[in-house]
């Protein structure tokens, strides 16, 4: 069984296809490695950026608490020099890996406090580009190293019945399933080696072009990644070995294969897509827009109209009557805030709701199951922007926790949050304002998120592989006439 | 003399070449009635067929969306304009038509927005609305029909063409031809018209279906337009036989069918898929995009510069007549009511001056972006000629711009953008429209402020007056609201310029991209040179 495995890699390495094979998998990591190099250190450096403006306007609004609390709005901000605030998320280091949508630009978000906070356009990419997937690993195998599988394995069998060598090797006292398992651990090996000298090409150029320094959590990441790529190719060598058995030449196995490639890596997923978006709608930004405009108009006029919610320029006067007109103002803001963070809600669940249709689509090809799985691994993607959001809104709740506790403690303020002259004016020390900070997934999350897709996959390899088994146990020894 | 010798000469040749012809019509015939019998040809029809209908509903679905989109914005800009009661207010909202062949090719349709503001303070250098969608459906891009046709027929015409000679050869048939002293040239010609009226009918096929398909669902017949359609048929016919010719010259190239197709099928994954893909990263690497924080810092600075500047100007003016009265300043224009005839006359005086100062700095923010547009634009350059070694490329750029779908088209809405608000401020300084008291506010001239003046209070209660202020604030503006719902106060907007937009005439998309059809026939013709030389001496004996 040895010899066959040995031979077997001899033969292909020698073979002009493993040239080709090397040379395009290799120039395609080295790519990664130099785009991924360079978006990294774009990003980070937009990340510091983002931080720095950030902490500056912390420190000047620190002067007194209202600032802190009414300076980062631009919606329905009191003070007319309000701005959101910009938070980001750092680009993930192991952007070659698995770049998702982080590869155009950062998880950001635009944070009108105490309103809402949107997901914000923190893109490098070029609207003047034509669409195309990031050339991330994950690419380079669910397309390229798939497609390479096929052509190294396509004639394992019907190429040796073809040449009349198949019972020669048949001849030797070793039982067939053996034969199958050598030829079949030949090819995943060569494609092992193959993965891994592009891994450490792209992983090296990624480092010198200003790539994260990479930590031990990170290199495990890519360890387990290239563990599920082997096993992602290893269906589509199990694939060959089937149809290779059965097949009458070599020229009609390598077309069937190449329809099943096409069909589990572009057909099935971008139809599904496209069915997907034909069959789950979801809210568009005008109506979001038009909804949203729709309720202020309304509002605003009503509280023209009744004239009963202003700020009145002297405090002292207002305290007369109780704040009253300046509660109903704070309290009509309120209203109209909670408006536009339902409708917002809305839209973001039912993208969501679509993400998860198509999630399941996309199952059920080893290809879906392989991008779904390397993207949950490498915790990027939909379920990172999630995260992202959801740590947006939990700082939120704690940032206006602080405000209001403050606030609390000044005697002298007529406690109206969010009003302008009618909140505590006294400073703050900066280092108690609590700051945003976004943590990634850790190796344990990630892989309770990714596991259910590597299981699935796994299943697929042990049923594709127990087909070819019994596909070459049947098969003839010599061309049938 | 002259006459009968050149007349016997052609009748000869007519008979040769009339001979000629009918071998060749016989080979094509007979390598079409295989190629449509072959297994191959029948799966990857089938497939494609089926992805071509899915294809299409999705571009029918999101042409739905779109044009949703599209009236929506229609009703918006009109509601608009019919609400403002100042100069100031009136900001046309110009609206994008939505291109209807981005059923069969949505390019940058769908990707960029549809929405320009006409106003004095920006000049319209990118649509506001580009929509992010769902964002985790948008990085698988544009799969429309033109790509499935693209990816799946470039396949079909290299899987028709990869054994059409070295296959011939290893079957012994291509020998038994040159026997019967068939002309090369004729067989090749044949071989080629074969396999190119397969291919032909599958587009055909293809198109039909996603054509039946759009027009099943609610399309008008004679709403599409069908010289685009044509035109783009052809562009794909053309992709084609490039690829068919490829195929070829690699047949010709090699003696074995297997390797044809090895090398038939690694060059197809080649061009279809790793050049298109490594063209705009390698370009993304080389010539970096500039970021939109960067981006949209340099305007925020631009825009606190505006203010600040506005600031001063006010100062300059000196302490504005204080006097009751209501401002609401929404996101575009102003609108004053109730106030003094002093105060009005202040306030005028630095909107006038403010709108002045607005114009430059529109010019200013423009700049800014035409730059950070123009590296962009430099970096799609630059990836578009890394990605143009491959035909994919070509025949996308000429189906994006044949089906209106290009950037292109784009950019002339922008353009006729801002020629409409050039005109629109032309109409503006026409009827001195800044510096009359329509831009501030809808009261009518001369009135008097309602509210008591600041000397006649303190004879009551300060409650008491509070009140009754408030009283009286309720009811006038309650007039007021009655007066614009009856369109008393209506301004005459029917007098502005109206902006009648038409889409980029197919001509001139066709002029556009005169390079790329170009590249493409000498893909055709450098393949077929090439093939056709070495298919003369080609060895038929098998080794």
């Amino acid at each position: 069984m040895l010899a066959i495995y040995w031979r077997e890699i001899r033969e292909l390495s020698r073979s002009l296809r493993f040239l080709i094979a090397l040379c395009l998998f290799l120039s395609g990591m080295a790519i990664n490695g130099f785009v991924m190099g360079v978006a990294y250190q774009g990003l980070s450096q937009m990340h510091r950026q983002i931080e720095a403006q950030g902490e500056e306007r912390v420190r000047q609004a620190a002067a007194s608490l209202e600032q802190l609390a009414i300076n980062f709005n631009e919606v329905f901000g009191a003070s007319e020099r309000g701005q959101a605030l910009i938070l980001s998320a750092p680009p993930p280091k192991t952007l070659p890996l698995v770049a998702g949508t982080e590869a155009g630009g950062l998880h950001g978000a635009e944070w009108n406090f105490p309103n809402v906070a949107q997901p914000a356009d923190l893109g490098v990419w070029n609207p003047e580009l034509p669409a195309r997937p990031a050339p991330d690993w994950e690419f380079m195998v669910r397309i390229l190293l798939s497609f390479i599988a096929i052509i190294l394995s396509y004639d394992l069998v019907v190429g040796e019945r073809e040449r009349g060598t198949l019972a020669l090797t048949l001849a030797s006292p070793v039982p067939r399933r053996r034969v199958l398992c050598a030829k079949f651990l030949a090819v995943v090996t060569l494609l092992g080696c193959l993965l891994a000298a592009g891994a450490v090409l792209s992983t090296l150029i990624y480092l010198v072009r200003g790539g994260g320094p990479l930590v031990a959590v990170d290199y495990a990441r890519m360890g387990l990644f290239v563990a599920g790529a082997i096993l992602y190719s290893a269906v589509f060598v199990a694939a060959s070995l089937l149809v290779s058995s059965r097949a009458r030449s070599s020229v009609s196995s390598l077309t069937v294969l190449l329809i099943l490639w096409l069909a589990a890596t572009v057909v099935i997923p971008e139809g599904g897509t496209a069915a997907v978006q034909g069959s789950v709608r979801t809210v568009s930004d005008i109506q979001v827009e038009q909804r949203v405009i729709n309720q202020l108009e309304g509002q605003v006029n009503e509280m023209i109209g009744e004239m009963d919610a202003f700020v009145r320029p002297d405090v002292a006067e207002a305290r007369k009557d109780g704040f009253s007109s300046e509660q109903n103002y704070a309290r009509r803001i309120n209203q109209m805030i909670a408006s536009i963070k339902t409708t917002l809600d809305e839209q973001r669940a039912s993208h969501r709701r679509q993400a998860g249709v198509l999630q399941n689509v996309l199952r059920l090809t080893p290809s879906g199951l392989f991008q779904l799985g390397s993207e949950r691994l490498a915790g990027v993607g939909e379920i990172r922007e999630q995260r992202f959001l959801e740590a947006v809104d939990r700082w939120s709740d704690q940032y206006a926790g602080f405000i209001k506790e403050q606030d609390r403690l000044d005697p002298s303020s007529p406690h109206i949050l969010y009003v302008q002259n009618f909140m505590s004016q006294r400073p703050v020390d900066q280092a108690t304002v609590p700051r945003f900070r976004f943590e990634e997934f850790t190796l344990f999350e990630s892989l309770k998120n990714a596991g259910l897709d590597w299981l699935l996959l796994m299943l697929e390899l042990a049923v594709t592989l127990a087909f070819s088994f019994i596909a070459f146990e049947r098969a003839p020894v010599s061309e049938t006439v | 003399m002259m006459s009968a010798e050149t007349k016997e000469r052609p009748s000869s040749m007519e008979a040769q070449t009339a001979g000629r012809l009918s071998v060749v019509c016989a080979i094509a015939w007979r390598e079409l009635r295989e190629h449509v019998m072959s297994a191959r040809l029948l799966m990857i029809v089938a497939t494609t067929l089926v992805l071509v209908v899915l294809s299409t509903l999705a571009g029918i679905f999101n042409y739905r969306v779109q044009a949703e989109q599209y009236q929506l914005a229609l009703a918006r800009s009109e509601q608009k304009l019919r609400e403002a009661v100042t100069w100031s207010e009136v900001q046309p909202m110009l609206v994008r038509p939505v291109a209807p062949l981005m059923v069969l090719n949505s390019g940058f349709e769908a990707r960029e927005g549809r929405i320009v503001l006409a106003s004095h303070s920006q000049i319209p250098a990118a649509t506001q609305d580009a929509s992010t969608g769902s964002p985790y459906l948008a990085r698988f891009g544009g799969f429309d029909v033109t790509t499935v046709l693209v990816y799946l027929l470039g396949l079909l015409a290299v899987l028709l063409s990869f054994d059409a000679i070295s296959g011939e050869k290893e079957s012994g048939r291509l020998a038994l031809s040159f026997s019967n002293a068939l002309p090369r040239s004729a067989i090749f010609l044949g071989k080629y018209l074969g396999g190119m009226a397969a291919l032909a009918l599958s587009l055909a096929l293809s198109t039909a279906t996603a054509l039946i398909v759009w027009l099943a669902g609610g399309t008008r017949f004679s709403s599409v337009p069908w010289p685009r359609v044509c035109l783009w048929f052809s562009s794909l016919l053309l992709y084609l036989s490039a690829m068919f010719l490829i195929g070829l010259l690699i047949s010709v190239l090699t003696h074995r069918a297997a390797v044809s197709l090895l090398v038939g099928m690694v060059t197809w994954f080649v061009l279809v898929i790793f050049i298109p893909a490594a063209g705009p990263s390698a370009a993304s690497t080389l010539a970096r995009s500039p970021s939109s924080f960067v981006l949209n810092n340099e305007m925020a600075k631009l825009d606190r510069e505006l203010e600040e500047k506005a600031d001063e100007m006010s100062r300059s003016l000196g302490p504005p007549p204080q006097s009751e009265g209501l401002t609401i300043s929404l996101e575009q224009g102003v609108r004053m009511n109730f106030y003094s005839p002093e105060t009005y006359e202040w306030s005028l005086k630095y909107f006038a001056a403010r709108a002045r100062l607005e114009r430059e700095y529109a010019a200013r923010v423009y700049d800014t972006l035409k730059e950070f547009q123009d590296r962009n634009r430099e970096q799609a350059e630059l990836a578009f000629k890394f990605s143009s070694l491959s035909p994919v490329a070509h025949v996308e750029r000429v189906s994006n711009e044949l089906t209106g779908t290009s950037r292109d088209d784009v950019n002339h809405f922008l353009e006729a953008a801002r020629e409409y608000r050039q005109s629109l401020i032309d109409f503006y300084d026409r009827n001195n429209l800044t510096t009359s008291l329509r831009w501030i506010t809808d009261d009518p001239p001369g009135a008097e402020s309602p509210f008591p003046k600041e000397e006649d209070l303190g004879k009551k209660g300060a409650d008491e007056e509070r009140r009754e202020e408030l009283e009286l604030g309720r009811a006038l503006y309650a007039q007021v609201l009655a007066e614009r719902k009856s369109g008393v106060r209506a301004l005459p907007i029917g007098d502005i310029p109206r902006f009648d937009y038409a889409p980029q005439p197919v001509s001139r998309a066709l002029g556009r991209v005169t390079t790329s059809i170009a590249a493409l026939v000498i893909i055709n013709l450098f393949c077929a040179a090439i093939a056709f030389i070495r298919f003369r001496h080609y060895d038929v004996r098998l080794n």
